[in-house]
């Protein structure tokens, strides 16, 4: 593909309609970027507590490691609840009809300004924030159930 | 949303051309002339240059299935062994290769590849362009692909295949207890495909965000692109994970490195990490986009539109999303501390959220509907069956107490089968009968069709669901015989016999296409009387796919009428006339409004040329023929040069003062 020849219909159309993309990418993005954030630096430090070297411990490097995991978790469920609440509160104004959806004209190629999908992508940002504070919670349990260096039994 | 205005910028006056608006309709001046200009020249130099994403796609799922095929043929000598106890057909060293080829073939050169035949053919068609983003990296993906997979298979005949399993596990495969070449060709080979995969995921999401059709908003994109799209992404993240893994094993092997070698401080826990965060995902990217196919055909038999779209493109990006932070789940049988597989065995239980999501939207989409039982009705449904079997069995795996129990047993080859077959196969399959039609202009028979499914659908019940009991009674995967005394004698018959009734559906199936090739009934346009726009044009399509850029109205263009959904009207009559050189229309990402006309390349043999020249560089790096390789290097970065070097026909470069028509 080559770069374009920029055609002239099109670019000169500005959208009446502007909803903020920030807030669109915290309600997608934000509970699941939390919950990676909660995997990602909970397994390696549980992980590096209970089996540092070549020997694993019967209990974990730093006794603080249930409270440190425990941060870790109840911030990243802080920052999942967050981004569910900008997701709700975007959806509830986009249902209220705060903010003006224009309709396209019919048929014409370039008349599209808003034809659903800021309701799809505010309706997936809170499917999205729903299920990930779900998954948050999921480890929560993990880690608040499960004894750090305990053998299964 | 207004991204479409991040992409805004001043018009270089230069470029600057308005496109006419019209019709095209066939037999006129125009439709011939797109003709003329879109269709590949005949005979072999065609053949080889072409970089049309249909003849692409086709080869694609041709290649992948021949691959099925072999890798089945493997699989009935591996059931004929183990049919019954102390059998001597093959030795030790014979099955460790057939089992190890057999799952390379299925998961490697059969189970993605296949699906990107799909997509490839079908996401323009689909989204409503003349092609994808990078015809000539298409083109360059699929020879990549066909080299790696004969590079996998050419010390097949020798007795030296790769024999360490799909996973490959250290210190196994390093060079203490593996001393043979198998090894070294899995390891050049996987990175040779890795070169394949990653170029062919790039060109579905710049695809996705760039070649939509006028109109076709983000919120009306089929199913299948999502499911295709999340495992592009996915591909580019963790291709590099398993390159460099196997980069790593055949420096170890071959340069005297100790990345995965114990006695010199090496870890062969790395290996199952770089191996897992890589394995995990693509055991998602191998499903989700055949998912895809099943969200967006099974509607057509529902006569309805699928239940929960919204909650399906969620589902299908979360499933991948979680699947990202799951692959330790591989590993619960290795020391790891307690709560880390803790936190990664509920991380896989979340996973059955999005997952049952979908299988209640198909559900729902079936019970809402007014179901008609034409053959790939049967495979997408008997498909959600084997989902929500599989499924289960996975969600068992995910308590880390049970799978210590049934890690390594055939309970995990049963479920592999159910996820990897139920959730691969019958959707591909039955997407085959689906679009069969559009792929050659003729239908499938009925009768046969519906023969296959059964068969098919018997045969693998019978043959797959008996291995989660052998694995309850203890059966180790990958023994290549077994005593009598251990029980496993009937279970292991009754697996062989239902594999062989499996493979008699397939072969129902090929007839079918062999049959309806030659003497099926004349396919129309939408014959299926289906929603999506691939149906919009004949069957099979023009080179050009559509003569005019259709304007897009809704999720379902061809059933408005009918749904009376929205206020417009999808126009496939008149609209952007670009027939000036081979032309595509680009888009903004989400609110699909054009922005620029797409000079897109002509047929080049060149893509084949690098594809071949890198492969080559591949031989010269397993014989340790390094003259050779630097002679292919070379080789290889002049192809590369030819196919960078800028073009006038491509607005590569500057054009004379009066020239603007491009």
């Amino acid at each position: 593909m080559s770069p374009s020849v920029k055609q002239n219909v099109s670019a000169k159309h500005r959208s009446p309609h502007r909803y903020p993309m920030g807030r669109t990418l915290v309600s997608l993005f934000g509970a699941p970027v939390a919950w990676v954030m909660q995997m990602s630096l909970s397994e390696p430090i549980a992980a590096y507590a209970c089996y540092p070297r070549q020997v694993p411990l019967s209990a974990p490097l730093w006794v603080e490691l249930p409270l440190i995991l425990a941060v870790i978790s109840l911030v990243c469920l802080a920052a999942g609840l967050l981004s569910g609440y900008v997701a709700w509160t975007s959806w509830r104004q986009i249902r209220n009809g705060s903010v003006v959806i224009t309709k396209a004209a019919n048929g014409h190629p370039d008349a599209g300004v808003d034809e659903g999908q800021t309701r799809f992508l505010t309706m997936l940002g809170m499917m999205s924030s729903s299920l990930f504070i779900v998954a948050i919670v999921f480890t929560c349990c993990a880690i608040f159930l499960v004894p750090p260096c305990s053998a299964w039994i | 949303m207004a991204s479409a205005d991040i992409t805004e910028r001043p018009i270089d006056d230069h470029l600057a051309r308005v496109p006419e608006i019209g019709c095209a309709p066939p037999g006129s001046d125009i439709e011939v002339q797109l003709a003329r200009t879109w269709e590949s020249e005949p005979g072999w130099r065609g053949w080889l240059s072409t970089v049309d994403h249909k003849a692409i796609g086709l080869r694609y799922i041709v290649t992948a299935f021949i691959f099925l095929i072999i890798g089945g043929l493997e699989a009935l000598l591996i059931r004929i062994q183990l049919a019954r106890p102390d059998q001597t057909l093959l030795t030790p060293e014979q099955y460790n290769q057939l089992f190890t080829m057999h799952g390379v073939t299925m998961i490697f050169l059969y189970a993605l590849p296949i699906l990107s035949g799909f997509s490839n053919y079908l996401w323009p068609l689909l989204l409503g362009s003349r092609d994808m983003a990078f015809p000539r990296l298409n083109a360059f993906s699929y020879w990549i692909f066909l080299f790696a997979g004969i590079f996998m298979y050419v010390s097949f005949p020798l007795g030296q295949a790769p024999n360490g399993g799909w996973f490959n596990y250290v210190p196994f495969s390093g060079p203490t207890f593996n001393t043979g070449p198998n090894i070294d060709v899995f390891a050049l080979g996987m990175v040779l495909l890795g070169i394949s995969t990653s170029v062919g995921s790039a060109n579905f999401v710049v695809t996705l965000f760039r070649m939509r059709a006028p109109g076709m908003t983000i919120n009306r994109v089929p199913i299948l692109v999502w499911g295709t799209l999340t495992a592009s992404v996915a591909n580019l993240l963790v291709i590099p994970s398993v390159s460099l893994a196997f980069f790593l094993l055949w420096l170890d092997r071959q340069m005297g490195t100790h990345f995965f070698d114990v006695a010199n401080g090496g870890k062969p826990l790395l290996w199952q990490h770089l191996f897992w965060i890589f394995g995990h995902p693509w055991v998602y990217a191998i499903v989700l986009p055949a998912m895809g196919i099943v969200s967006d055909a099974l509607p057509t038999f529902c006569r309805r539109p699928l239940v929960g779209y919204t909650a399906m493109a969620l589902a299908t990006m979360a499933v991948m999303l979680i699947g990202f932070e799951v692959w330790i789940h591989h590993m619960f049988a290795t020391g790891l501390p307690t709560v880390a597989l803790s936190i990664f065995g509920a991380a896989s239980m979340v996973i059955s959220v999005p997952s049952s999501i979908a299988v209640f939207a198909w559900i729902a989409t079936i019970w809402l509907g007014r179901p008609v039982f034409k053959t790939p009705f049967l495979f997408f449904a008997g498909f959600v069956m084997l989902f929500v079997i599989g499924g289960l069995s996975g969600v068992m795996t995910a308590a880390v107490p049970l799978d210590w129990q049934l890690n390594e047993t055939y309970f995990i080859v049963a479920h592999l089968h159910y996820v990897l077959l139920g959730i691969n196969v019958f959707p591909v399959v039955g997407g085959i009968y689906y679009w069969f039609p559009k792929f050659t202009g003729r239908m499938m028979d009925e009768t046969l069709g519906k023969l296959s499914f059964w068969v098919m659908f018997i045969g693998f019940n019978v043959g797959f669901f008996p291995m989660h009991w052998a694995g309850l009674l203890g059966m180790p995967r990958r023994v290549y015989t077994y005593s009598s005394r251990m029980g496993w004698d009937g279970v292991n018959m009754i697996t062989s016999i239902g594999s062989f009734v499996f493979a008699i559906g397939v072969l129902i199936f090929l007839v079918n296409v062999v049959v309806s090739l030659k003497r099926g009934a004349l396919a129309g346009p939408n014959p299926w009387d289906a929603a999506t726009l691939e149906w919009a044009t004949s069957s099979p399509p023009p080179a050009y796919n559509f003569a005019v850029i259709p304007t897009v109205a809704s999720r379902h263009p061809l059933w408005e009428d009918r749904l009376d959904e929205g206020r417009g009207r999808s126009n496939f009559k008149e609209g952007l006339l670009l027939a000036e050189g081979r032309e595509a229309i680009s888009t903004s990402p989400i609110d699909a409004k054009p922005l620029a006309i797409l000079k897109m390349p002509d047929d080049t043999s060149t893509p084949f040329f690098l594809g071949l020249f890198i492969s080559l560089l591949f031989v010269g790096l397993l014989l340790h023929w390094w003259l050779f390789t630097a002679a292919t290097a070379i080789a290889g970065s002049l192809a590369l040069i030819v196919w960078l070097w800028p073009r006038k026909a491509l607005a590569q470069r500057a054009m004379p003062q009066g020239d603007n028509n491009g």
